[in-house]
């Protein structure tokens, strides 16, 4: 679900367990004026997914409870989630350089640490892009 | 039949003529007597009175007809009427009409009427008769006889005579025969042996009876013919002709031949056939060697002949054990049911030799047993190579029992041999496998790669030296690794494949450990990074962002938070320098003697604040006795500490922490048992292996390490460590065994792990 009104705020879920990494993105993407809400596992991320409108995810692939994949493989199989992009929020993992054929879930990568401009640049482009 | 003859003259002499002619008829031995015309008897002497049966008196001046009525109607009245007649003498025989004797009548006219003049002529009208009947057998002989008859006239070199026979089988008609020049017919020998029999013959000497000439036919055909040739000469000694009687003897030839060629091969196979030629007869005395058997065994004829079979070629017991002497009674008694034998022989000087013997009776017209035939094969070299090849079987088997590869041997696609090694790998039992398709013995994965395989060493392509198979159990489990060589042999004459496949399933399971191990340094690098990460992104975003704002606020709110992970960070490092120690043997220890109750209380004190934050119920269970151990303190509150603070990472709010230490025998024991989230079974074995525990559920409070620290530190104080759990979500339990310093122990030692 894209934006649909350009004056309205855009809702962005942040799914990422560690609390300290959650807040700062907060912070910085809530300073910008978006809409910031946090999961700190991936079945409150669905959850919050299934109770309200969202624009954007970041999501962190190591959660407690389930892969992050499963999270990205769940959205798209799910008809009012499949067209929510979904930024990859995560360490840097050689074996993710390789070709793996999740990476076509996803819309973009925002490697950890992250630079604050590159954060929100990544996330205005995305939220620009037309829906898939 | 002009023997006497009597004339009319004389007859017509009267007076004392009358009585000399009168005493001449009376003397002779032929029948007179006058007929005048009247028929009446005028005169008969004494030898025709004797014919007829009366004394002349009574014959003379009869009437005839009255007198013989018997000869009315008859020739003789005929002949007598005739001549009486018409006075023409006549003469004839006649069959005897008042005895069995022929007489042979004579009629002549006379002035008085008539003379009859008889002789008897029975003798020689017998002989003539039998002339006759001779004559005729001997043209039907001539004609009809099975030999070939005929007679030649040297002079003229011509045929005088030919039987049917003779042109039957010349083929000639007998035309052509009297046509030919006899000679003809025999080729040069045949005549150059003609001649020498009529010279032998001239000379006086008798020849030989049947000699045998190649009589050539008009078909060029060659007749053996055996000839019996008389000859017949002139008044100069001259040979005039020849009778021949000539035998077909082609057939009886051919016979001979045959009977020749049969003996004659019969002769070659006994002489120089390489088997050896026995006859015993029924008492077990040899009565005929050939020379091989003689050369074989040998001996000379005279000394092997009329010796018992046993003793002299036969030892009265073979190596194995066999007594022989029975075995030559069995084979007399029966020698069909031992037609063929193998048994041991021997040698004049006892060497002993294998042979391979065909037995078989000699029977007699009547069918009763006379001598049994052997004929035997020295099998001796065999029997050598033989028992070499049963001991390179031996051999081979031994090799193969033992070996620690399964060996196989295909044939035709089924398992002829398989080694105990496969058998015992499989868990099959050898019925199991022996006369099965190979396939039985390797996993169905396989069973594509190999068939392609077999396909490709058919149409002669490059097969790989090696390929790695997988075995199957006897229940069809996998049943190990092989590296699987094959090759092409020949086995009990036929060829076969022969595998050999090396057990490496050792080494592909470390194979898989080692790519396993790879798999969980690198699960571990990339976990490490994330660890590293995790904090430094905590600390630059927030340091900036506080930088970037740089209001009082945001730096009271991003301080703590940069602390907090500047410190994780560090323990993180701790532990990868600790772990980076011990497993390159550079971790060092300087224990002092301490009691592990007193480490304990210290280590559950250090964390009860925390415990009591999570709301966790954290006891500890001290004893009372004392337990004295070496121990670098700083080492061991960090082990006790590890085990403390996974149990409350890991154990949720309202659980509980107990900690108990005892005494077991020379050991110290400390337990830290929790109501946490426990080990699945599948992990425990693993729990201490730092590359292999990397899991997310174990990572929750980061790589790891501690535990493995833990145990090397444990480890270097001669203790060990435990874990026990009942499974996921019933707690664990893990135990630290120390040993307990011995009374007199109070020196300071320094352990280090090299």
């Amino acid at each position: 679900m894209n934006k649909v009104d350009e004056n309205m705020p855009n809702t962005i879920l942040i799914i990422e367990d560690q609390d300290d990494i959650a807040a700062l993105v907060a912070l910085i993407l809530g300073g910008e004026g978006y809409t910031v809400i946090t999961a700190p596992c991936g079945e409150e991320g669905l959850r919050q997914l299934a109770e309200q409108a969202v624009d954007l995810v970041l999501l962190d692939l190591m959660l407690p409870d389930i892969d992050g994949w499963d999270v990205c493989r769940h959205m798209r199989a799910t008809a009012p989630l499949a067209d929510i992009p979904i930024l990859l929020f995560t360490v840097r993992r050689t074996q993710l350089d390789a070709d793996w054929p999740e990476r076509a879930m996803v819309n973009g990568i925002i490697n950890k640490p992250f630079e604050r401009e590159a954060l929100l640049a990544m996330v205005q482009a995305t939220l620009a892009e037309p829906a898939a | 039949m002009s023997t006497h003859h009597y004339t009319a003259t004389h007859a017509e002499d009267d007076g004392p003529g009358l009585s000399l002619v009168t005493e001449v008829l009376e003397s002779i031995s032929d029948g007179v007597c006058l007929l005048n015309p009247e028929w009446r008897i005028t005169y008969v002497n004494r030898c025709a009175a004797a014919y007829l049966g009366l004394a002349p008196a009574d014959l003379i001046g009869k009437h005839l007809w009255d007198s013989y009525p018997q000869l009315i109607g008859t020739e003789i009245e005929q002949y007598l009427r005739a001549t009486m007649a018409t006075r023409q003498p006549r003469d004839f025989d006649m069959p005897a009409l008042f005895n069995d004797r022929w007489q042979h009548v004579q009629l002549s006219p006379s002035p008085e009427g008539m003379v009859v003049c008889f002789r008897d002529i029975t003798e020689q009208k017998t002989m003539a008769q039998a002339l006759e009947a001779s004559e005729r057998r001997y043209r039907e002989l001539l004609t009809h006889a099975p030999s070939a008859i005929y007679e030649i006239d040297f002079r003229s070199k011509r045929f005088i005579t030919v039987n049917d026979t003779m042109c039957r089988l010349t083929g000639y008609t007998r035309d052509e025969l009297l046509a030919m020049n006899p000679f003809e017919l025999l080729d040069d020998d045949g005549r150059k042996v003609f001649q020498d029999r009529i010279s032998a013959w001239l000379a006086g000497q008798s020849p030989d009876a049947n000699v045998e000439y190649n009589v050539r036919a008009k078909d060029g055909h060659i007749i053996y013919a055996a000839l019996d040739v008389t000859f017949t000469v002139d008044e100069h000694g001259q040979p005039l002709s020849t009778t021949v009687v000539g035998h077909d003897i082609t057939q009886r030839r051919k016979i001979d031949e045959a009977l020749r060629e049969s003996e004659e091969r019969y002769r070659r196979v006994v002489e120089n056939t390489t088997a050896i030629i026995l006859r015993v007869n029924l008492q077990g005395i040899i009565t005929f060697a050939n020379e091989r058997a003689l050369e074989f065994f040998s001996y000379t004829n005279d000394e092997l002949i009329g010796r018992h079979a046993v003793g002299s070629i036969v030892p009265p017991r073979e190596t194995s054990g066999r007594d022989l002497a029975v075995m030559v009674d069995q084979i007399r008694a029966n020698p069909d049911s031992f037609h063929a034998n193998a048994n041991e022989n021997m040698r004049k000087n006892g060497e002993r030799v294998w042979i391979e013997w065909t037995n078989s009776g000699i029977y007699d017209a009547e069918g009763h047993l006379k001598e049994f035939l052997s004929v035997g094969i020295d099998a001796t070299q065999r029997r050598w190579a033989e028992e070499a090849l049963r001991e390179s079987e031996a051999k081979f088997r031994l090799l193969t029992d033992m070996i620690s590869a399964a060996i196989v041997i295909v044939q035709d696609g089924m398992i002829q041999y398989a080694n105990p090694f496969l058998l015992q790998r499989g868990g099959y039992r050898e019925a199991e496998v022996i006369g099965q398709p190979f396939q039985r013995v390797i996993h169905p994965d396989y069973h594509a790669m190999l068939a392609e395989r077999y396909r490709r060493r058919l149409r002669g392509e490059p097969v790989p030296e090696h390929d790695e198979v997988e075995g199957v159990t006897s229940s069809g489990e996998h049943g190990g690794w092989y590296d699987f060589h094959s090759t092409v042999i020949s086995y009990q004459g036929r060829p076969a494949v022969l595998i050999t496949a090396h057990d490496i399933t050792e080494r592909k399971r470390m194979e898989q450990a080692l790519l396993e191990a790879d798999h969980a340094k690198d699960e571990f690098l990339a976990v490490l990074s994330h660890e590293l990460q995790t904090p430094l992104t905590s600390m630059l975003g927030w340091s900036a962002e506080a930088l970037r704002v740089g209001t009082p606020e945001m730096m009271a709110t991003a301080m703590p938070i940069v602390h907090r992970n500047a410190l994780r960070q560090k323990r993180l490092i701790t532990d990868l320098l600790d772990f980076s120690r011990l497993i390159h043997h550079k971790m060092h220890l300087i224990p002092v003697p301490l009691d592990l109750g007193e480490q304990a209380t210290e280590a559950v004190e250090n964390i009860r604040q925390l415990a009591v934050e999570r709301q966790l119920h954290l006891s500890y269970e001290p004893t009372s006795v004392p337990l004295p151990i070496l121990t670098d303190p700083a080492r061991m509150q960090q082990c006790i500490g590890n085990l403390l603070n996974n149990s409350l990472k890991f154990t949720q709010e309202g659980g509980s922490i107990t900690v108990r230490c005892r005494r077991d025998g020379d050991h110290a024991i400390l337990t830290v048992e929790d109501t946490g989230r426990g080990i699945p079974p599948e992990v425990l074995p693993a729990i201490f292996d730092v590359f292999r525990q990397v899991d997310r559920d174990e990572r929750a409070g980061g790589l790891g390490l501690g535990l493995a620290v833990t145990r090397g530190i444990i480890e270097l104080h001669d203790g060990s460590i435990r874990a026990e759990s009942a499974g996921q979500g019933r707690g664990s339990t893990f135990t630290i065994t120390l040993p307990l310093t011995p009374v007199d122990a109070g020196e300071s030692t320094v352990y280090n792990n090299k």
